[in-house]
């Protein structure tokens, strides 16, 4: 029961957030351009493609992701679905067309592979475990966006993120053993926004 | 907002550099693992030990899970005892069988001066976590001789093996293969959680039957020792509370010291 009141919580949170970021009037927020990415990596499987929007002149993102690790890899197959919030940090102007930005957020994923549980079974004793299908990523990322002149397109940018789960930050905060720079991954791809 | 570009552009090349040991990690639950068949090349190399002495000696610790640095100096203070055979870790080795928990654990054990033996526990099969053991560990049923001893590692998780039965069959097999005595190494004790009832019917059935002298379990969390089926039986306190035991076997008595750091 304790489990299943955790779960809500957690997806109550990641829902609210990008509703409340909405605005209210609906044509303006189907005036937002929308965001497409394809990531490589960083515990959303092997390949990922999501699709969401930008608030607050960009500042603000959210995007649904879908991402795939298929058993050819590693023998195992994982189906990851995932919301992803960013929040920019700063920009670098390289020139009218070209520039950086660095970026920090969550991603709360749900993984389906072979054990993984939002429910456990009845014939588990009520909070014998905590759920262990859904995990937080955070992440700091740095993007090379270029502006384009383009009918559809509004920017193609290219992207890295370090990104961490929250169990291995739990690991390296209880633990000397687990240091800060031994919970960190690497993931690069690339995005498209749309006109 | 141009200092604080510097500062993000600064903070995020210093990750890249240095943030990354495994750079990249495609899912929490991968079973992605460079070590393979640890407790099968340990067995041999315990096996191989032409070694004659009147006791045999081992250590035995259980349920680690995510205490790293206990784990750490359980395996210094082991390194400092003499003449020791093996170590057994009876099971729980991760919290949420992730591939990272497998891997920082067997970094740990990697600096063991003597080869360690990992049982699978209930934790170990969260997630792909029975994937990553068979990958990493070998089959989580196995046997190895010792000085004149069979050790026999079962794996008896019901619950997390989608409340599958053991495979009691190759138990029973395993303990009617010799006329060694034999010592028995499972995570779960057989009176406990997940397998009482018929189970344990059937683990009283078969341990009474055989050449065992000795059952070692985990588990519990806490250090305890009893007698089930006429068979003597020692449950380990988890590493978390900074204790371990040598087992000293001579003809087929024993003799347990526990200790404390």
């Amino acid at each position: 029961m304790k489990c299943k009141i955790k779960i809500y919580i957690f997806f109550f949170i990641i829902l609210v957030f990008p509703l409340q970021a909405m605005p209210n009037d609906s044509s303006e927020l189907t005036k937002k351009p929308l965001n497409i990415q394809v990531q490589y990596a960083g515990n959303l499987g092997l390949i990922s493609v999501g699709a969401g929007k930008s608030y607050f002149h960009d500042k603000l993102s959210f995007l649904i992701i879908y991402g795939y690790l298929p058993k050819i890899i590693n023998g195992t197959n994982v189906h990851t679905f995932a919301l992803k919030t960013s929040c920019k940090l700063a920009v670098t102007k390289v020139n009218s067309n070209l520039n950086m930005s660095y970026y920090t957020g969550i991603t709360a994923l749900y993984g389906i592979a072979r054990n993984t549980y939002l429910d456990y079974p009845d014939y588990f004793p009520d909070g014998y475990y905590n759920a262990n299908a859904i995990h937080a990523s955070f992440f700091f990322g740095s993007r090379l966006n270029f502006n384009l002149i383009h009918q559809k397109l509004k920017t193609i940018s290219f992207f890295t993120e370090l990104g961490t789960l929250d169990y291995h930050i739990w690991c390296a905060l209880k633990t000397k053993y687990i240091g800060f720079f031994d919970i960190w991954n690497l993931n690069v791809g690339i995005a498209f926004t749309l006109k | 907002m141009n200092r604080f570009s510097h500062i993000a552009g600064i903070i995020w090349i210093t990750l890249t550099v240095f943030g990354c040991n495994d750079i990249i990690e495609y899912s929490p639950y991968d079973t992605n693992v460079v070590s393979r068949n640890i407790n099968i090349n340990n067995a041999a190399l315990i096996s191989s030990n032409a070694e004659r002495l009147d006791t045999l000696k081992f250590a035995l610790c259980s349920d680690p899970h995510t205490s790293y640095d206990e784990l750490k100096n359980t395996i210094q203070n082991i390194n400092r005892q003499e003449g020791l055979q093996f170590i057994v870790c009876c099971g729980d080795v991760t919290d949420c069988g992730l591939s990272q928990e497998f891997i920082w654990y067997h970094e740990i054990i990697n600096n063991s001066r003597y080869p360690v033996i990992t049982v699978i526990g209930n934790h170990d099969y969260r997630s792909n976590g029975l994937k990553i053991f068979n990958r990493m560990f070998g089959p989580s049923n196995m046997s190895f001789i010792c000085m004149g001893y069979n050790f026999i590692v079962f794996d008896d998780v019901v619950w997390e093996n989608n409340n599958k039965s053991p495979k009691f069959d190759w138990l029973k097999t395993e303990l009617g293969k010799s006329n060694l005595p034999c010592i028995l190494l499972t995570h779960i004790p057989p009176w406990t959680d997940q397998l009482e009832g018929v189970y344990c019917l059937v683990f009283e059935s078969l341990i009474s039957k055989s050449n065992l002298i000795l059952c070692l379990h985990g588990h519990q969390h806490s250090f305890s020792t009893r007698v089930f089926a006429c068979v003597p039986a020692i449950v380990s306190d988890d590493i978390g509370d900074r204790e371990y035991y040598i087992i000293k076997l001579y003809g087929i008595q024993h003799k347990i010291v526990r200790i404390r750091f």
